[in-house]
């Protein structure tokens, strides 16, 4: 515990508040397993700078060779001189991005290899406690789904989110790692609820006369991309190209009127789904054979579709049945 | 080209269409718009929509004649008759609340004086003494947490579809009866003629959403997310569980889909993530 308390007071030496409450108070707030949790994965966090220097955001290496993986809102300048635990700087450089999710791969210079160790990705996340890395040391988690449904803006593609609860209000907590008991990491926290937006959220909740709360202080719903979606970013990162490739048809669609109904809202030009002949209009039955109950049963079926494999749609249009079989694409060509 | 953003006329057109007035010609101004920003103008405009629709202060069963007429026809005008006995339970306990006050300003405060001021072993005893029966008959957060996921996890694993599809009138029940007509009500306007997607096929689908792994929303007695309605609820059994025995969620508002990128939260540092009805929503894929 002493070696983390100097490591996090090396990091975050330049912070205007006292060193005592980064150091005290949310380390207090871990349980033994974390704390171990913790110990095990404080050598590949590295702290992210703000333009005066002082701790902004985190980052977490993915590999021995110096790549750290970091959210976007833990930039504020490029290149980062990061600090990691035991007072080692580190220069860091933005080589890869993933626009989709927001997620920056960042490369280190003069990197010597086995140096550190890596976090290793977890393949799922369990629910439970989690502990959440931030700039001013982890914080108690707990998740409470790992399978939200989310959109992801201007994009609209559709990720499956982790949703969870940490027990700090105020924290920056954007750019957040979590990680498991074991030291897994499970998920990088993207968002945070807003409560502040009473023009939608809370007009979608008047019409239904059910009043938004949300929670006792001290509490902060974030959400975190979750391993399955980490899983294939790690992934992309890896190669030599450094990107990531996630399966696109070029379809978007909406709910209709009916129970069930899924409606074509609109095709990207060129797309698979363009070339097989699906229209604006058209009704979504079923895909690969499986009936698709509601719009979210289909985006998540689309989700899990590999690069490459084949896709085939039950349609229905003008009173007639078709089929629009097609090979699944990758998002980067469509963009 | 994509347009980045909507010109005025193109804005008129949208909203035409959101709130059901859509002309010839509108769905071809938007043409050529980014797909991302009509959809950000048609989340803004729907929940414009939802809001007024929301500012209804007098009810309509209140408005509606029909309503009152019928309400009449079925209850009787007159003022119901009750029966003698029950004034004298009106009177029973004004007078019980009465005799229990008595008594506390006759006895509570002279063990006060008595004492002067009461001991922390007293204050500790009397605690102990209110918090015993909330033991005792209040059942706990891991009784209330089995009786109400048990069936929940059967269902995942054993129970046939069928049995699934009970709550589902419920999560599809406002596509019914709520829903104005869409901008793209024209382009769909045969869906009345449509077939909607059966029960058995909406268990199949339940089917397959479960082998692949995914906490489908669109099953309500599928282990869903909770939604931000009951973050409160969500939050305080979050508390409860730190430290104590794991507990999940049982919120299961399976229409709210998670919007990323509404701006950010500079404090935060984060993105702001909003909830908002799936059905106001388009998914990209």
């Amino acid at each position: 515990m002493s070696f983390l308390a100097a490591s996090l007071a090396v990091a975050i030496a330049q912070f205007d508040e006292p060193q005592e409450r980064f150091i005290d108070t949310p380390i207090r707030a871990v349980n033994s397993y974390q704390s171990a949790a913790w110990n095990s994965i404080v050598d590949a966090v590295a702290v992210l700078p703000d333009s005066h220097g002082k701790p902004f955001g985190l980052a977490v290496m993915i590999d021995d060779k110096g790549h750290f993986v970091a959210h976007v809102s833990s930039l504020v300048e490029e290149p980062i001189t990061a600090k990691m635990s035991g007072g080692l700087d580190v220069r860091l450089g933005r080589i890869g991005f993933d626009k989709e999710t927001q997620l920056v791969l960042l490369g280190a210079q003069n990197w010597v290899t086995g140096k550190r160790q890596a976090v290793r990705v977890a393949p799922e996340v369990k629910k439970g406690e989690l502990m959440v890395a931030t700039v001013n040391g982890p914080v108690r988690g707990q998740l409470t789904s790992d399978s939200r449904p989310g959109i992801f803006l201007p994009s609209l593609r559709f990720v499956p989110l982790a949703e969870i609860q940490l027990e700090s209000k105020d924290f920056p907590v954007g750019g957040g790692v979590v990680f498991d008991n074991s030291g897994s990491l499970v998920g990088i926290l993207g968002a945070i609820l807003n409560p502040m937006y009473p023009e939608t959220a809370m007009a979608t909740q008047s019409v239904r006369n059910d009043p938004k709360q949300f929670g006792p202080a001290g509490l902060t719903v974030a959400y975190a991309l979750g391993p399955k979606i980490l899983n294939r970013i790690v992934k992309g990162f890896r190669t030599e190209s450094h990107k990531v490739e996630h399966p696109s048809v070029g379809i978007f669609f909406r709910e209709g009127e009916g129970p069930g109904q899924i409606i074509v809202d609109e095709i990207t030009k060129g797309s698979p789904c363009d070339l097989a002949g699906v229209k604006a209009g058209d009704q979504i039955m079923s895909a690969n054979g499986v009936p698709m109950g509601n719009v979210i049963d289909l985006a998540a079926m689309l989700f899990e579709l590999e690069p490459g494999s084949e896709l085939t749609l039950k349609l229905y249009r003008n009173g007639e049945q078709f089929e629009a079989k097609m090979k699944v694409g990758v998002q980067k060509n469509l963009s | 080209m994509n347009q980045d953003h909507l010109n005025d006329e193109q804005m008129d057109s949208l909203m035409r269409q959101i709130f059901g007035e859509s002309e010839a010609g509108d769905l071809a101004m938007l043409e050529g718009v980014s797909a991302s920003v009509l959809e950000q103008e048609r989340i803004v405009l729907n929940n414009l929509r939802s809001e007024l629709r929301g500012l209804k202060e007098v009810p309509e069963c209140q408005l509606s004649t029909e309503h009152l007429r019928n309400a009449i026809l079925n209850q009787g005008s007159g003022s119901k008759r009750t029966a003698p006995w029950t004034s004298f339970w009106k009177f029973a306990v004004p007078v019980a609340a009465c005799a229990a006050i008595a008594s506390w300003m006759m006895f509570g405060p002279k063990t006060m004086t008595q004492t002067g001021q009461p001991s922390s072993g007293s204050i500790a005893k009397n605690s102990d003494h209110v918090a015993q029966p909330s033991l005792e008959t209040a059942p706990s957060a891991a009784e209330i947490s089995k009786d109400t996921q048990e069936p929940v996890a059967s269902n995942q694993e054993v129970t046939p579809p069928v049995v699934q599809d009970e709550p589902e009138p419920q999560t599809k029940q406002p596509v019914k009866s709520n829903r104005r007509p869409r901008g793209n009500s024209g382009r769909l306007a045969s869906n009345t003629s449509t077939p909607a997607v059966s029960l058995q096929d909406l268990a199949s689908s339940a089917v397959g959403a479960i082998t692949m792994g995914f906490g489908s929303a669109g099953n309500a007695t599928m282990k869903a997310a909770p939604s931000s309605d009951n973050v409160s609820d969500s939050a305080n059994r979050a508390i409860e569980s730190f430290g104590g025995a794991e507990r999940e969620s049982t919120n299961t508002d399976s229409n709210k889909v998670v919007l990323v990128g509404g701006g950010s939260q500079f404090d935060a540092r984060a993105n702001s993530a909003m909830e908002v009805d799936k059905r106001d929503v388009v998914f990209g894929g």
